[in-house]
C-alpha cells in the first residue's frame, strides 16, 4: 500500500496510473487527511509501506507532521519510507525536511520513482537526495 | 459687472474702497499746510535778519510735523487694529500741529495765535497717546461685555480713560485761554493744567514698565522701540540743554541751544511708527535696523565730541595748543569704541528679538548625535512654539515621490490633527482624505519657491502678482485687514526646497511680518542641513526597505514559478511516458485523456511562460502600442474560440452580451491576451458547471466589458494589492490552481496602454464570484473603415440619446 499526499490532481492522477502496475496506492489531498487515514486504516491492520509526499507550495509542515505520525504508528514496525517530490532543493531547507530522506525533484520520469520504490521497499540506505 | 478685483477668493475690493482710508490722512494734510502757511505768514516778517537760519529751522519743524503726519497716515492706512491705528494718527496728528507752529510760537515773541495752536495741540497730544499704550501692545481694555462691566480693573481703566481725556480738552482749553485771554484764568486751572501732565506722564511710566514685565518678546520689543525714540529724541536735548542749563553745574556759554539739541526729534515719530508697522509690514527690516544702528553710532559720536570740548574748555580754558591735541587724540582713539558700542547696545536693548532666538536654537544645536527626521522636526517645532507662542506647527517634507508629506505620518493630539488638516487643505486643492501628498510640481508650491518671503495661504491661491495688482494690494493693506491666515514657509536646503512649514496664528494674535520672516528663516537654517539629511537617510532607509521587499517578491516568484512550471511538466512528461511504455496495454479512452491531459499541461505551460516572459516587454510595448478600430464582439468570439472544449469538458456556458457593431480602439494581439486572461482566470478560480458571462456596454466614449465568474470571489482586504505584480491570494498559494501572480499585472498595463483601465468589484463571499471590468476608448467614425461609417453615425445618435 502506498500513501499519496498532494493537492495537485493531475500529478496525483499520474503518479497513481504509473503505480497502478504493482501497487495499491490511496490518494489524500493533506497532511491532516494522511494522518485520519494512517488512523483509521492502521485499525483496521493496513500499514501504508511508503509515503509519497508532494507538499503543497505553502503551509506544509514536515517535521510537525511526521511527529503526529509516529503516535499513530505500531512501535513493532518501522515507519514508512518518505518519498518526497520537490520543486528545487531549497525547498528542502525551508520545510524543515529531516535528512537523509528520499527526494525527488520535478520534473522526474516514472522510471525514477519506481527505482526510488523499489529501493526504498527493499529497505537498502536511503540514497542522497537527487 | 462692475468694476473691481478680487483681493481674495471670497471678497471683491471696488476702486474707491481705499478713498474711505484716504479722508483722514487727507483731513490732516490740509491742517497741515493751512497751519504752515499761517505759521509761515507770521514768522518771516520776523525772521529778515537772518533769514538763512530761520529758514532752516522753520523747514526742521516743518520736516518733523510732516514726519508725523506721514506715519500717523501710514499707521491708519495700515494697522489691523483699527482703535489704536486712530489713537496713533490723533497723536501724529496733534504733534504734526505742535511742531507745525513750533517756529513762530517759539521765536515770535507774543503770538498769541500760533502759542495757542501749539500749545492746545502739545496738550491734546498727549491723552492719546496715554490711552494708546493701555491697548498696545498689551491688550488692557477688554471689549465692553456684560461680564466687564463689573470688572474692577476694566471700571478704572475706563474711568482713566474718561478723565485723561476731560482733562486733556480741559488743558487744551486753558491753553487757549491762557495765550489768547490771559487775564481771566483763575488760579486752580494751572493746577488741573499740571495734574494733567502729572497724570499722563506717570500712567504712560507706569504702563509702559507693566508691560514690560508681563510682556513676550515681540510686545517688549516693541515697548523697547518706543523707549528708543524716546531716549533718541529728548537725550541729546537734555544731556546738552537742559540738564546743564538747570543744574548750573556748566557756564551758560557751554550750554548747547536746544533748537539744535532737539534735531533729534525727527526720531519720536518714526520710532513710533516703525514699533507698529514694523508688524504689519512685510519688509525684511535687516537694513532699518542697520540705519538704526547708524543713527545711534553718530548721536553717540555727537555727544562725545560735545563732552571733549566742553571738558577740554573747562579744563584748559581752550588756551593750550597741546591739551586740545591731546583731546583731540583721545576722541579720535574713543570714537570707534564709542561708534560700535552704540551699534551693539542698539542691537543688544532694542533688537534683541534675534538674540533670543539664538538663545532658543542654541540647546537644541549641541546635539550632536545623528537624529532621525522625526526627532528634528520635533525639536524643530519646540523652537518655533517658544518663538512665535503656537502650538499650530506643520512640517511637509520631501520624499522621493516628489510630494511633501507631514512628519510625523501620524499624530494623535487632536487639535494638532485638525490643523494638520487645514493645513493640508489649504496647500492643496484636494480634500484631506483623498490626499497622499501634496504634490512638489503644484503651482502654488512654485509661487512660494519664487518668493523672496514667506507666503500667507491666501496669497498662495492668488492670481500670479502683476505690478498693478501688487501697488493695490499694497495701497490697499488687504492683509493687515484680513482675518488670521495660516503662514507658509519653504525650507531650503542644497538649492531645493525638501520642505514646507506651516504656521497658525501667533500666541499674540498678532500678525506675521517683516521681523518674523528674518527669524523663521534664521531659525529653519539652522535646521535645513539636519533636516535634509535626516531626510536623505529615510529615504535610503526606505529605499533599502523596499528593495528588500523586492527581493523578498523576486525569491517569492522563483519558488513558485519554478514550482508552477515543474508541476505541469511533471505531469506531462509522465503521461507521455505512461503512453510510450505501455501504449499497448492502455485502452483508447485512458489514452485519449492522458494526451489530453498532457495537452493540457502544454496550454497551461505556455500561458505561464508567456506571462513570465511579458512582464518585462508589456511596458515597452505599451509605450509603442498602436490602436486601430476593431469590431468588439467579433474579437472576443474568436478568443473564446480556445475555451471552447474546456467549456464542453467541465459542462460551463461562455455567454457573450455584446452589441454588434461596437467598434473600439484595440491593439489586436494585446486585447486577446487580456480576455485569455480574465476568461483563463474565471474559469480556474469557479467550479465546473458554473457559467462565465462577458459582456460590454457602453458609457459614453468608453466601452465597459466585464467578465463575471461565480466562483470563490476575492477579499476585500485583497483586492487593493491584486494588480501588482507577483501578487497571489493567500487562498490560491496552496491550491491546484495555477499561477505565478503576474496575468492580472499585465493585463493591467495592457489596459492602461490602450487607454482604460480595469478593476475588479467581488463581495469576496463565495458563491456570489468576482467581476473583472476593464474599459477600452470607443472608435471615433474617422477611424473606422469607410463602409462602417455609415451605420456608426447612426449608432452613436441612438447611443447619446440613451446615454
Amino acid at each position: 500500500m502506498i500513501l499519496l499526499i498532494g493537492n495537485e490532481p493531475l500529478l496525483s492522477d499520474m503518479v497513481t496510473r504509473a503505480l497502478q502496475a504493482g501497487y495499491t496506492t490511496y490518494e489524500t489531498p493533506s497532511e491532516r487527511a494522511a494522518l485520519d487515514w494512517i488512523q483509521r486504516s492502521t485499525n483496521s491492520g493496513v500499514y501504508s509501506a511508503v509515503i509519497v509526499f508532494d507538499p503543497p507550495l505553502y503551509g506544509s509542515d514536515i517535521p510537525l507532521f511526521l511527529a503526529h505520525l509516529q503516535p499513530l504508528w505500531p512501535p513493532s514496525l518501522p515507519l514508512p519510507t518518505v518519498i518526497r517530490i520537490l520543486a528545487d532543493h531549497a525547498r528542502a531547507e525551508r520545510l524543515h525536511w529531516p535528512e537523509g530522506d528520499y527526494v525527488l525533484p520535478k520534473p522526474f520520469h516514472i522510471r525514477e520513482l519506481l527505482v526510488l520504490l523499489k529501493e526504498s521497499l527493499i529497505g537498502g540506505a536511503p540514497p542522497q537526495a537527487m | 459687472m462692475k468694476p473691481g478685483y478680487t483681493m481674495d477668493r471670497r471678497e471683491t475690493v471696488h476702486w474707491y474702497a481705499p478713498l474711505r482710508l484716504l479722508l483722514l490722512p487727507a483731513i490732516g494734510a490740509g491742517l497741515y499746510v493751512f497751519l504752515l502757511l499761517l505759521d509761515a505768514a507770521r514768522f518771516f516778517p520776523y525772521a529778515l535778519t537772518s533769514l538763512g537760519v530761520n529758514a532752516i529751522r522753520f523747514g526742521y519743524s516743518a520736516l518733523v510735523a510732516g514726519l508725523f503726519l506721514g506715519v500717523g497716515s501710514l499707521v491708519w492706512w495700515y494697522a489691523r487694529t483699527r482703535l489704536v491705528a486712530l489713537l496713533l494718527f490723533l497723536f501724529c496728528l496733534a504733534m504734526m500741529a505742535t511742531f507745525t507752529v513750533q517756529t513762530g510760537a517759539l521765536l515770535v515773541t507774543d503770538d498769541p495765535i500760533l502759542s495757542a495752536i501749539g500749545a492746545s495741540a502739545s496738550a491734546l497730544a498727549l491723552a492719546p497717546f496715554s490711552i494708546l499704550l493701555l491697548l498696545f501692545p498689551r491688550k488692557y481694555l477688554a471689549p465692553l461685555t456684560f461680564h466687564h462691566r463689573f470688572n474692577v480693573l476694566q471700571l478704572l481703566l475706563r474711568s482713566y480713560v474718561v478723565l485723561i481725556t476731560s482733562l486733556a480738552c480741559f488743558s487744551a482749553l486753558d491753553a487757549i485761554e491762557r495765550h489768547l485771554f490771559p487775564t481771566s484764568i483763575p488760579s486752580w486751572w494751572t493746577v488741573l493744567y499740571f495734574c494733567y501732565y502729572l497724570l499722563a506722564l506717570v500712567a504712560i511710566l507706569m504702563t509702559l514698565l507693566i508691560s514690560y514685565r508681563a510682556a513676550a518678546v515681540r510686545e517688549r520689543q516693541q515697548l523697547r522701540l518706543f523707549v528708543l525714540g524716546v531716549v533718541v529724541a529728548f537725550a541729546p536735548g537734555l544731556l546738552v540743554s537742559v540738564i546743564p542749563r538747570v543744574f548750573g553745574f556748566l557756564p551758560s556759554q557751554f550750554t548747547s541751544d536746544s533748537q539744535f539739541s532737539t534735531l533729534t526729534v525727527f526720531v519720536l515719530p518714526l520710532s513710533l511708527g516703525y514699533s507698529i508697522l514694523r508688524y504689519q509690514l512685510f519688509v525684511d527690516d535687516a537694513s532699518v535696523r542697520r540705519a538704526m544702528g547708524w543713527c545711534m553710532g553718530t548721536l553717540g559720536l555727537g555727544v562725545l565730541l560735545y563732552l571733549l570740548i566742553t571738558v577740554n574748555s573747562l579744563v584748559t580754558q581752550g588756551q593750550t595748543l597741546i591739551s586740545t591735541l591731546i583731546f583731540l587724540l583721545v576722541g579720535v582713539g574713543l570714537a570707534p569704541v564709542v561708534w560700535q558700542g552704540m551699534r551693539a547696545a542698539t542691537e543688544r536693548f532694542f533688537f534683541s528679538e534675534m538674540s533670543h532666538y539664538r538663545s532658543l536654537i542654541e540647546p537644541t544645536q549641541r546635539v550632536r548625535i545623528p537624529l532621525d527626521l522625526e526627532e528634528v522636526v520635533s525639536l524643530l517645532s519646540i523652537v518655533l512654539e517658544h518663538a512665535f507662542e503656537t502650538t499650530s506647527i506643520c512640517l511637509l517634507i520631501l520624499d522621493r515621490e516628489d510630494h511633501y508629506r507631514p512628519i510625523p505620518a501620524k499624530t494623535t493630539n487632536s487639535l494638532q490633527n485638525a490643523f494638520r488638516r487645514r493645513a493640508i487643505e489649504g496647500l492643496s486643492p484636494q480634500r484631506f482624505s483623498d490626499v497622499a501628498g501634496i504634490d512638489a510640481h503644484t503651482e502654488s508650491i512654485s509661487r512660494l519657491a519664487e518668493s523672496s518671503r514667506p507666503l500667507y495661504m491666501s496669497e498662495l491661491h492668488q492670481a500670479p502678482a502683476t505690478s498693478a495688482s501688487q501697488r493695490v494690494r499694497l495701497l490697499m493693506g488687504d492683509v493687515a485687514h484680513a482675518s488670521p491666515d495660516l503662514l507658509v514657509t519653504p525650507v531650503w536646503a542644497k538649492g531645493e526646497v525638501v520642505g514646507l512649514l506651516v504656521l497658525g496664528e501667533r500666541g499674540d494674535r498678532q500678525s506675521y511680518a517683516g521681523p518674523d520672516f528674518e527669524a523663521i528663516n534664521y531659525i529653519l537654517s539652522q535646521y535645513a542641513a539636519d533636516l535634509d539629511n535626516a531626510r536623505l537617510a529615510l529615504d535610503l532607509r526606505q529605499a533599502y526597505e523596499r528593495q528588500k521587499e523586492l527581493d523578498q517578491l523576486k525569491d517569492q516568484f522563483i519558488v513558485t514559478a519554478s514550482h508552477e512550471l515543474r508541476t505541469p511538466l511533471t505531469a506531462m512528461m509522465g503521461y507521455i511516458e505512461l503512453l510510450s511504455d505501455y501504449d499497448d496495454q492502455l485502452p483508447p479512452e485512458d489514452r485519449a485523456g492522458f494526451l489530453a491531459t498532457a495537452r493540457r499541461s502544454c496550454e497551461e505551460l505556455e500561458t505561464m511562460v508567456a506571462n513570465i516572459m511579458d512582464v518585462g516587454r508589456v511596458e515597452v510595448d505599451a509605450k509603442q502600442m498602436k490602436l486601430k478600430s476593431a469590431l468588439l464582439r467579433e474579437r472576443v468570439t474568436q478568443n473564446m474560440e480556445i475555451f471552447q472544449a474546456q467549456a464542453q469538458q467541465e459542462h460551463r456556458d461562455i455567454r457573450l452580451a455584446i452589441p454588434d457593431p461596437f467598434w473600439v480602439m484595440v491593439d489586436d494581439l494585446r486585447l486577446r491576451q487580456v480576455l485569455l486572461n480574465l476568461v483563463g482566470n474565471a474559469i480556474k478560480y469557479s467550479p465546473p458547471g458554473s457559467p462565465i458571462d462577458v459582456s460590454a456596454e457602453r458609457l459614453g466614449e468608453l466601452a465597459l466589458i466585464r467578465v463575471r465568474d461565480r466562483g470563490h470571489g476575492v477579499p476585500r482586504e485583497e483586492q487593493p494589492y491584486l494588480f501588482e505584480q507577483f501578487y497571489r491570494l493567500e487562498r490560491d498559494m496552496n491550491s491546484p490552481v495555477r499561477g505565478v501572480g503576474l496575468g492580472l499585472s499585465i493585463c493591467k498595463q495592457i489596459v492602461e496602454a490602450m487607454g482604460g483601465t480595469i478593476w475588479v468589484e467581488s463581495s469576496g463571499v463565495e458563491g456570489e464570484g468576482s467581476v473583472f471590468a476593464f474599459t477600452l476608448k470607443v472608435a471615433s467614425s474617422d477611424t473606422l473603415p469607410d463602409e462602417a461609417r455609415g451605420n456608426d453615425a447612426e449608432e452613436r445618435k441612438e447611443d447619446h440619446a440613451s446615454v
